[in-house]
């Protein structure tokens, strides 16, 4: 009888839980961008973003021995910490934090764009998307982030909301809809576009 | 007819090598330009293979931004502070299982074992039961019996133990009466004795007397 494979996640978390350092810094090489990103959507930035990305890996640690390698790992320990986010996410936006594009992103962009009309228009949009999400209803504007903004695969955003994928994939189609008229109408462009694409931006 | 060299050539070439003796032969040169012409004639591209081929590289459809969003660096004191973590804390041990936590299940489980074990363990406490009465009755009346002759065997060692010790006690009495009258003619003779030589005379002046 052959061994059941074990998956990379999990074989990561077990080393990670029985002390082996190396493990752990491969952890936070994996996720530690990933989550720090996160935090910085849920919280607006600042150290409130790294206090939450501080939190959602201490919690991954203490529960690091009960994780089964039955989701994707990034999911698990986001999971583990939802509430922690939610209550950031709602604190921001009460003091309409989320809206507002941290700098640190802003400047991001002319590096991945040559065209200083392109980045200002690439920074235009980032604003009114942002500015698009804290309008929108939670659940939604939840999967908008972390699958479109966040670059999260569909198993991995059911996983963490605890749904399946089709209905992942339906609150993204309402969520897209939704932020598209936001932000064309933020933008001034064309009412009817489904999304960005339709505006006729271009990619540089 | 070809040489050896062209046949080996032909028969190595594949469209792209550049072997040294296509170079030097012009047939051999012409041969391998058709042959890479020929190669080069591809079918085309489906119209539905090259819409997904393209979107390969292009972003997402329906995504809401057509570039992606910027990644920030984490901080490195952010970094440091997460590498501390296993200094700093223990991961937590798992949770027991609830019907180990929980007494309920106990309890569940003592009714469940009566239920199942009920119906063997009374068999078993009947028989059980019903061999005590048996022995019990076997037993009784021997112990009965070995009771009454035990007393009669105890009366009569009593009556030989108090007559063995009124024996001793009278042969003692009787001892001890003689060596009193021992001692009384004893304690006569040794006063008389003692009476004598105290009333002698005493020898040195006996002997001036003589």
């Amino acid at each position: 009888m052959s061994a059941p494979i074990l998956s990379p996640d999990l074989l990561l978390a077990r080393r990670a839980a029985a002390g082996r350092p190396d493990a752990w810094e491969e952890l936070l090489a994996r996720y530690g961008e990933r989550f720090y990103n996160l935090a910085v959507h849920f919280a607006g930035g600042g150290e409130d973003a790294e206090d939450l990305t501080q939190e959602i890996f201490l919690r991954l640690y203490q529960n690091l021995r009960q994780y089964r390698g039955d989701v994707p790992l990034a999911a698990w320990a986001l999971r583990l910490s939802r509430n922690l986010c939610i209550d950031h996410y709602r604190c921001a936006r009460r003091e309409r934090r989320s809206a507002a594009v941290s700098e640190e992103m802003l400047e991001q962009i002319p590096a991945a764009c040559e065209d200083p009309q392109s980045a200002a228009l690439r920074r235009q949009q980032l604003r009114a998307v942002y500015q698009g999400l804290e309008e929108m209803s939670e659940d939604l504007a939840e999967v908008v982030l972390l699958r479109d903004l966040q670059g999260w695969s569909l198993a991995e955003t059911a996983a963490y909301l605890e749904v399946p994928v089709g209905t992942v994939k339906s609150r993204l189609h309402r969520g897209r809809l939704d932020l598209a008229g936001r932000v064309t109408s933020r933008l001034g462009m064309p009412a009817g576009a489904v999304a960005l694409q339709g505006l006729g931006v271009e990619a540089c | 007819m070809l040489s050896f060299a062209c046949r080996r050539f032909r028969a190595r070439f594949t469209p792209g090598a550049n072997l040294p003796h296509r170079r030097a032969c012009p047939g051999c040169e012409a041969y391998a330009a058709a042959i890479e012409q020929a190669a080069g004639r591809r079918l085309p591209v489906p119209a539905s293979l090259r819409r997904n081929l393209r979107a390969l590289a292009a972003p997402e459809p329906g995504a809401v931004l057509p570039f992606p969003v910027p990644r920030l660096p984490m901080p490195a004191a952010l970094a440091s502070r997460l590498s501390a973590i296993p200094r700093t804390s223990q991961p937590a041990r798992p949770v027991p299982p609830e019907w180990i936590r929980n007494p309920r299940f106990a309890v569940a489980a003592s009714v469940v074992l009566a239920l199942l074990l009920g119906p063997v363990l009374a068999g078993a406490a009947d028989r059980g039961q019903q061999a005590l009465q048996r022995a019990h009755e076997e037993v009784t009346p021997l112990l009965e019996g070995a009771g009454a002759e035990g007393h009669r065997e105890l009366a009569r060692l009593r009556l030989a133990a108090a007559a063995a010790y009124d024996g001793a006690h009278e042969a003692a009495a009787n001892s001890v009466r003689r060596a009193r009258a021992e001692l009384s003619n004893f304690t006569v003779w040794l006063s008389s004795t003692t009476e004598d030589l105290m009333n002698r005379v005493p020898r040195h002046e006996s002997r001036r007397d003589r």
